[in-house]
């Protein structure tokens, strides 16, 4: 049995609107090709595949079938989450902890622009009192953020804030859908989506696969500082959305301590060196940064001093607010937290990062959270 | 057959449409009858005492069957609102309302009068159509009560 799993490898697609060349599967193809030629790992020596996909979003039932075969699941043991592929990798990690299998392979996809989100979204509420309304999730999300901002003082300015420095950031990251140098005006005078949320306070639809390969402790050994150890994990589920305060984020606090605990993490915001949070919406940032303990206090010195790019390095890689898809967003965490440990992040490396924690957040107005911190085997 | 691959429209449009008959089970049929007589029931624990709107058949925190039904509301506070945009018409306003007596909130419209402002905190009780006939549209909007 293994004493540890690894992560020797990562490969993400470009993100964008609308990738209108490729078909799902076939951009789930690009990653596990990429991440095979650049691990060296051989399709034959990977014996175990985990899938995250929505079948809403891909216009399929059991959708993970057309992907099968592209993660190389033919007469294998491929299995399918249908929630952020965060959790799948979480249970890859179990099937490597188990025993069984030395590789899993992890990858998650979706092509929001195939569909309409607020009709996709819309068979995620109750369908007695609430889909009669005509709720989705960019109204979920309006009601959560109005609430947040009720309780914590936080404006529309700090969201603007906020989204303005993480839009600057992508713009050192070369797979970022959404990047540039937009003023805090140009987002607060974004057209409105729901609430205080404006369309720059949001990520857009996007379009993108990521692929993440894990391995048991006896062959991470071969991948040298490619090899990048998870040290802790948590996940946890709350309550249906209007069964609980929307302005604090309960079950991450509950994920965190278990993930913190077991990576001997006592003192987050200074053992961390980069944090991969899984905001869509620029007031999930501050609320999860404070389930996570990223900070102590008022949220909103906590973003002015994130918006100058000062403490801990949250979302170096832009984050999900720039564009990532639904059930991608944290795998696509994990993938730039192993990046920024193992010293491969290029443009937006943070200098010495060794440290680090990837986030996903599933279901109405974050239900579900899962968090898993990353160490690397040295400085970089 | 062509062989101009570039007459081949590289996109397919499809709509799926599958009917549903969602059985509503007896905590959320009390809930949907009672609209009709324009009363909100709630679903409460007797182990923990919280009270769920619309109702459940069991507390998933304390693990346990629920038999007990109270009323709730009518009236209730605002807990959060969006306002969605809405082009040359103002936007429709949607609204958590928790009903008076219950610990969970229920979403709808929120019904604003010209010169009126949302608010969390604020009271609003429910607009009831005349015919109803059991469905959460029973119930028009919430509006805003005057103060006084």
């Amino acid at each position: 049995m293994t004493s540890g799993v690894a992560i020797v490898g990562v490969a993400q697609t470009c993100y964008e609107a609308a990738k209108d060349h490729l078909a799902y599967n076939e951009l789930v193809y690009e990653v596990v090709a990429k991440l095979l030629r650049e691990t060296g790992v051989k399709m034959a020596d990977i014996h175990s595949q985990i899938t995250a996909s929505q079948d809403m979003f891909d216009g399929k039932t059991i959708s993970s079938m057309s992907v099968n075969e592209v993660v190389g699941g033919y007469l294998k043991s491929e299995a399918k989450v249908a929630a952020d592929g965060l959790q799948a990798a979480l249970y890859g990690a179990a099937r490597i902890l188990s025993g069984s299998f030395e590789y899993t392979l992890i990858t998650a996809h979706a092509k929001e622009s195939e569909s309409r989100r607020p009709a996709v979204t819309v068979s995620m509420f109750d369908p007695f009192t609430q889909r009669p309304l005509g709720l989705h999730d960019a109204i979920s999300s309006g009601l959560q953020a109005e609430r947040y901002l009720h309780v914590s003082g936080v404006t529309e300015e700090n969201m603007a804030e906020l989204s303005r420095r993480r839009h600057l950031d992508a713009k050192k990251n070369p797979l970022a859908q959404r990047a540039g140098d937009f003023t805090t005006k140009q987002i607060l005078e974004s057209p409105q989506m729901a609430g205080p949320l404006r369309e720059m306070m949001v990520s857009p639809s996007s379009d993108g696969a990521c692929a993440v390969l894990l391995a048991s402790a006896e062959r991470a050994s071969a991948f040298g500082k490619r090899a990048v150890w998870i040290t802790g994990t948590g996940n946890c589920t709350d309550a249906y959305w209007t069964e609980r305060d929307l302005a604090e984020a309960r079950a991450l606090e509950l994920a965190a301590a278990k993930a913190y605990k077991a990576a001997g993490i006592r003192n987050p915001a200074k053992e961390l060196d980069v944090a991969e949070i899984s905001a869509r919406c620029a007031f999930e940032e501050p609320m999860y940064a404070d389930a996570l303990q990223l900070f102590d206090g008022d949220p909103r010195a906590w973003i002015r001093q994130s918006a100058k790019g000062e403490g801990i390095a949250v979302n170096p890689s832009g984050g999900a607010i720039t564009g990532n898809p639904t059930s991608v967003a944290g795998l696509t965490r994990l993938a730039e937290a192993y990046l920024q440990v193992s010293g491969q992040a290029g443009e937006h490396q943070v200098a010495g990062a060794r440290t680090a924690l990837a986030h996903a957040a599933d279901g109405i107005c974050g239900q579900g959270h899962t968090v898993v911190v990353l160490r690397g085997n040295s400085g970089n | 057959m062509s062989a101009n691959s570039n007459s081949v429209d590289p996109i397919v449009e499809q709509k799926i449409q599958i009917p549903y008959s969602y059985v509503a089970g007896p905590a959320v049929s009390r809930f949907l009858t009672g609209l009709k007589d324009c009363v909100f029931y709630a679903s409460e624990c007797d182990a923990c005492g919280r009270k769920t709107v619309p109702p459940l058949s069991f507390c998933g925190r304390c693990w346990k069957p629920i038999r007990e039904f109270v009323t709730v509301g009518p009236r209730g506070v605002v807990e959060s609102f969006a306002s969605m945009p809405g082009g040359e018409t103002p936007g429709v306003v949607y609204a958590l309302v928790r009903l008076r007596g219950a610990d969970t909130c229920l979403p709808h419209l929120l019904d604003l009068v010209p010169g009126q402002k949302a608010q969390i905190g604020a009271e609003v009780e429910p607009v009831w159509n005349e015919e109803r006939e059991g469905s959460v549209l029973d119930i028009r909007s919430f509006r805003l009560r005057q103060a006084g």
